[in-house]
C-alpha cells in the first residue's frame, strides 16, 4: 500500500510545465508530495505531517537559485499545506507564500491554492509589485491507473507571474515497481508551445528512480531519491539542449514516519 | 475691272488652292549637285556660343565657285517660314576645288574666311544656303515638324560642344538624317579624315572606380576609327597620364594591338601604375603617325585615388517613423567642405543635389542629405538645420537585399562626377527603423534605435561576462543586449526561453555583428514573466562558438 501510494504522488508531480515557486523533484511529492500540493494543488493520499525543503538552480544560472520550504499535514481526509520562497536575485527575483486546502481518500482528491507573490526590488527601486493567483486541481485513481488535471493560475491579480502556465493534466500506470506516465501542458499563452511529458520510474521502498522526457524543445531529467527512517533527500537533473542543466534539491522530514 | 478678273479666274484660283500642297508641307531642297554644300554645322559651341558658331562649306568640284550673292539664313523650327539672314557672300569669296570655306564667328579656330555672327538656333532648327539663281539647300536638326526645314528627315540634335557633320564630306543621300551625324568641330578640315582613331567619348572608366593608394586598377574605354582608312594593329600607342596638384606623371602606356577597319570600334583595357592619394585628372591619348583629326586623339577621366574628403558615416534606409531616408556625412579631410558642391546617388548612379543647409563642413564635422528635411528636423529637434540638406531627386535606397547580398549603395560625388565616396549596405538583420552607423570601419545596425544623425556613433560599453541585458526588468521601452566576443566579427543571434525551458521567441534573428556591439529591443508580443536571453555566436572558423545566457524579466506584457 504504502509502495502504490508512493508511485502515485511520483506520478502527480510529474507534470510537463516548469515551475517556478514549489516545484520539487519527484521523490519529495514521492515521499508525501507537500511541494507539490503547494504548486498544483494536487492533495497527497497521505495526512501525516511533514516539512519539506528545495534548494533549486534553473537553468544553470545563479541568479535564479531559489529556496522554498513548505509545512505540510492533514487529518482524516483534510489536506493543508503552507510554504515561503524566494527565487532569484533583486531585480528578476521574487519572494512568495502559498496555502494549499482540499481533501484526499484512496480513490481520488481534490484541493484549491492561493499564491501571494511579492517582486524583489533593487535597493532604491519603486515598491515592489504584488500578484496573487489561484488554482485547483483534482485527481481520482480506478486500480491500478490514475488520471489528474490541474490549473494552478485559474485566477490572477496583480503582478504577473513569472511563468504563466496554463491547464495540465497526465495520467500514469503502476505495475510491479514500475510506473509509466504521461502529461500534457496546455499553451499558456499565444506563442507558448504546448508540451508533452512521458516517463518512467523504478521504486522501491526507500528509493525511486526515474527518468523523464519532455518536447519543445525535446530534453529529458534523471531524478533519484532515497529515505532513511524520517528523513529523505530527493533530486534531479534537468537536461536542455541550449540553456544549462536544472537541478532541485529537497530534503523531506517526516517525525511520525513515512506512512500516510 | 478687278471684280470681272476675279470672276474669270475663280475656277483656276480654286483648282490650285485644291491641288497644290500648302508650303509648309512641301520637301525643302537637298545639296544640289556639284555645287559647294553645306559640310558642317555647329550652332552649340561647349560654354559661351558667342563668336564660337560656324558654318562650313565644301565643294566637291573640279571648278572654283564664287560665292557672290549666296545667302545663309539661319531657320527657327518652332514655326513655318521663320528664316533669318545670317550672311551674304560678296565678290571675294569663292570656294577652291575640293576646298572649304568658314562662315563663323570671331572666335572661331582657325580663323573664318567669312567672319559673322550667326546666332544658330540650338534645334529642332535649321540653316539654309541660297544661290543667286534661287537653288536652295537646307539642312535642318532636331525634331521638326514642319518639312521645310530639312532635306528628308533631319540629322539629330549634337550634344553641346559637338558640331554636326556630313559624313562623308561629299554625302548626299537626300536624307539629313543619314548623312549627318555629331562630330567633334573641325572649321576648315574634312569632317572624316583619311587616317584617325579617336577615344569614344565617355566611355574611360576605371576599375575599381575608387582604388586605394599605390593599389592596382585597370582602365578601360573604347577606341573608335573614324577616318576612311583602316588602321593595323600595332602601329598606334595609348598613352595615359595624370595631372595633379604635384604635376603631370606617365600613368600607362601600351600598343593598340586591334586593326581598326573604318567605323569600327574596340575597347582596350590597360593596367595602371600604383598612383599616390588624391584627385587626378587622368588623360588618355591614342596617339597614330599620319592622324589627320588630332582633336579627337584624347580624353579626359577625373578620377579619386583612395578616400575623398568625405565619407559616409550612417545610412538610414529604412525609416519606421515618417522622417524619410537620410544619410550622414563626416569630413575626415583636413580643409573645409561645401556640402552643397557634392552630389548623393545610389547604386543607379542617380545623382540628387542638396540644398538647403547652409553651412560649409569643418573638419571632422558631420552633414546630413535628407530626402524629407523637414520631416527629418521634425523627427530630431535637437540636431542643427544649418547641416541638414535635402537632396533633389532623392536616390531611393533599397530596403532588401538582391542575389548579390545587397541592399543598395550609397554613393557621393562631387559636381563633375568625380567619386568621393561608397557604402554599400546590405538590409539583412537590420531591425527596421535602425540606420545602419560605420563602426570599426564597417556598417552595422547603430547602437541607438534612433541613430546618431550628426553626431559619432556612441561606443559600446564594456561587457563583463561577454553578454549582457540592461535594464533586465523589461518595460515596453525595451532593453539592450551587449555583447564583447573574441573576435571582430561575429554571427550572433539572441533566443527567449521562459522558465520552462520552452522557446518562445527571437531577439535577434542571426546577423552577422561587430565583436563589440549593442542592440536595442523592444518586447513584442511577449507575456510578462522571466525569460532567459540566450546569445549565441559564431565566428567564420566552424567550432568556435560562444554561448551566453542571461535571465531578465519582462514587466506589462501580454496576457
Amino acid at each position: 500500500m504504502r509502495r502504490a501510494a508512493a508511485i502515485v504522488a511520483l506520478a502527480l508531480v510529474s507534470a510537463p510545465a516548469g515551475a517556478q515557486d514549489f516545484a520539487g523533484p519527484a521523490p519529495a511529492a514521492l515521499s508525501r508530495g507537500t511541494l507539490g500540493f503547494l504548486e498544483r494543488a494536487l492533495p497527497p493520499e497521505g495526512s501525516d505531517p511533514r516539512l519539506e525543503t528545495l534548494a533549486t538552480r534553473v537553468h544553470g544560472l545563479s541568479d535564479l537559485d531559489g529556496v522554498s520550504l513548505a509545512l505540510g499535514g492533514g487529518w482524516r481526509a483534510l489536506r493543508v499545506a503552507a510554504g515561503c520562497s524566494r527565487v532569484g536575485v533583486p531585480g528578476i527575483g521574487w519572494e512568495s507564500a502559498g496555502f494549499a486546502a482540499g481533501t484526499a481518500l484512496a480513490t481520488g482528491g481534490a484541493a484549491v491554492r492561493v499564491l501571494v507573490r511579492r517582486d524583489v526590488r533593487e535597493p532604491g527601486a519603486p515598491a515592489p509589485d504584488v500578484g496573487i493567483e489561484a488554482g485547483g486541481g483534482a485527481w481520482v485513481r480506478a486500480g491500478r491507473a490514475r488520471l489528474w488535471a490541474a490549473s494552478p493560475q485559474a485566477a490572477r491579480s496583480g503582478a504577473a507571474p513569472p511563468l504563466l502556465r496554463g491547464l495540465e493534466a497526465g495520467g500514469d500506470f503502476a505495475f510491479a515497481g514500475v510506473t509509466l506516465w504521461i502529461a500534457h501542458a496546455a499553451r499558456a499563452f499565444a506563442g507558448a508551445p504546448r508540451t508533452r511529458t512521458v516517463g518512467v520510474a523504478l521504486t522501491g521502498d526507500a528509493f525511486a528512480l526515474w527518468v523523464e522526457a519532455r518536447d519543445h524543445p525535446r530534453r529529458a531529467g534523471l531524478g533519484l531519491r532515497g529515505q532513511r527512517g524520517p528523513v529523505g533527500i530527493a533530486a534531479v537533473v534537468e537536461s536542455h539542449p541550449v540553456l544549462a542543466e536544472t537541478v532541485r534539491i529537497a530534503v523531506e522530514f517526516a517525525p511520525f514516519g513515512s506512512g500516510r | 475691272m478687278r471684280v470681272d478678273f476675279l470672276r474669270r479666274a475663280w475656277p483656276g484660283l480654286l483648282a490650285l488652292t485644291c491641288v497644290a500642297p500648302p508650303v509648309a508641307l512641301a520637301a525643302a531642297p537637298c545639296p544640289p549637285g556639284d555645287r559647294p554644300r553645306i559640310a558642317e554645322v555647329l550652332y552649340d559651341p561647349a560654354g559661351d556660343d558667342a563668336g564660337r558658331e560656324f558654318v562650313e562649306l565644301f565643294h566637291p568640284g573640279a571648278v572654283e565657285v564664287s560665292l557672290a550673292g549666296v545667302k545663309l539664313e539661319s531657320g527657327d523650327g518652332s514655326s513655318a517660314g521663320r528664316w533669318t539672314l545670317r550672311w551674304t557672300g560678296g565678290v571675294a569669296d569663292h570656294v577652291p576645288p575640293r576646298g572649304r570655306f568658314v562662315i563663323g564667328g570671331a572666335r572661331v579656330e582657325p580663323r573664318p574666311d567669312a567672319e559673322s555672327e550667326l546666332s544658330l538656333q540650338n534645334g529642332p532648327d535649321a540653316v539654309r544656303l541660297t544661290w543667286p539663281d534661287g537653288t536652295v539647300e537646307v539642312v535642318g536638326y532636331g525634331a521638326h515638324d514642319f518639312a521645310e526645314y530639312s532635306c528628308g528627315e533631319p540629322a539629330a540634335d549634337a550634344p553641346s560642344g559637338f558640331s554636326l557633320a556630313r559624313v562623308p564630306d561629299d554625302a548626299s543621300s537626300g536624307d539629313n538624317a543619314a548623312d549627318w551625324r555629331p562630330a567633334t568641330p573641325s572649321p576648315g578640315r574634312a569632317n572624316q579624315a583619311a587616317r584617325d582613331l579617336a577615344w569614344v567619348r565617355g566611355s574611360l572608366a576605371l576599375d575599381p572606380e575608387q582604388p586605394p593608394p599605390n593599389g592596382p586598377a585597370l582602365l578601360s574605354g573604347r577606341v573608335t576609327n573614324p577616318g576612311r582608312e583602316g588602321v593595323e594593329g600595332g602601329i598606334a600607342r595609348l598613352i595615359v597620364t595624370r595631372a595633379s596638384a604635384g604635376g603631370d606623371a606617365a600613368w600607362a602606356e601600351a600598343d593598340l594591338v586591334v586593326a581598326l577597319a573604318s567605323g569600327d570600334s574596340a575597347t582596350v583595357v590597360l593596367p595602371l601604375a600604383a598612383a599616390p592619394e588624391g584627385r587626378h585628372a587622368l588623360v588618355a591619348r591614342v596617339a597614330v603617325a599620319g592622324d589627320e583629326a588630332p582633336a579627337n586623339d584624347a580624353d579626359t577621366l577625373s578620377v579619386r585615388i583612395g578616400p575623398g574628403p568625405v565619407e559616409i558615416t550612417e545610412i538610414q534606409f529604412h525609416p519606421a517613423t515618417g522622417e524619410g531616408e537620410w544619410v550622414e556625412l563626416m569630413n575626415r579631410s583636413r580643409e573645409g567642405v561645401d556640402p552643397a558642391r557634392l552630389r548623393l546617388a545610389d547604386r543607379a548612379d542617380r545623382p540628387g543635389r542638396p540644398a538647403g543647409g547652409s553651412r560649409e563642413l569643418a573638419p571632422g564635422g558631420f552633414a546630413l542629405f535628407a530626402q524629407d528635411r523637414a520631416a527629418l528636423l521634425a523627427r530630431y529637434p535637437a540636431i542643427d538645420s544649418a547641416w541638414v540638406w535635402q537632396v533633389s531627386p532623392w536616390p531611393s535606397l533599397n530596403n532588401s537585399d538582391d542575389e548579390t547580398g545587397s541592399a543598395d549603395a550609397a554613393i557621393v560625388r562631387e559636381e563633375d562626377g568625380t567619386r568621393v565616396a561608397r557604402a554599400d549596405y546590405s538590409a539583412k538583420g537590420v531591425p527596421a527603423g535602425v540606420p545602419l552607423e560605420r563602426r570599426d570601419g564597417a556598417f552595422w545596425p547603430a547602437v541607438d534605435a534612433g541613430g546618431s544623425p550628426l553626431a559619432p556613433p556612441p561606443a559600446p560599453r564594456a561587457v563583463p561576462g561577454r553578454f549582457e541585458v540592461a535594464p533586465r526588468r523589461v518595460t515596453s521601452r525595451g532593453a539592450r543586449f551587449a555583447w564583447e566576443l573574441p573576435w571582430p566579427v561575429a554571427r550572433v543571434s539572441v533566443d527567449l526561453y521562459d522558465l520552462s525551458g520552452a522557446r518562445i521567441a527571437t531577439a535577434i534573428p542571426e546577423a552577422e555583428v561587430p565583436g563589440r556591439g549593442e542592440r536595442a529591443w523592444i518586447p513584442e508580443g511577449l507575456a510578462s514573466g522571466l525569460y532567459v536571453a540566450v546569445l549565441r555566436a559564431r565566428a567564420g572558423t566552424p567550432g568556435e562558438v560562444v554561448h551566453a545566457t542571461r535571465a531578465l524579466r519582462i514587466e506589462g506584457g501580454a496576457r
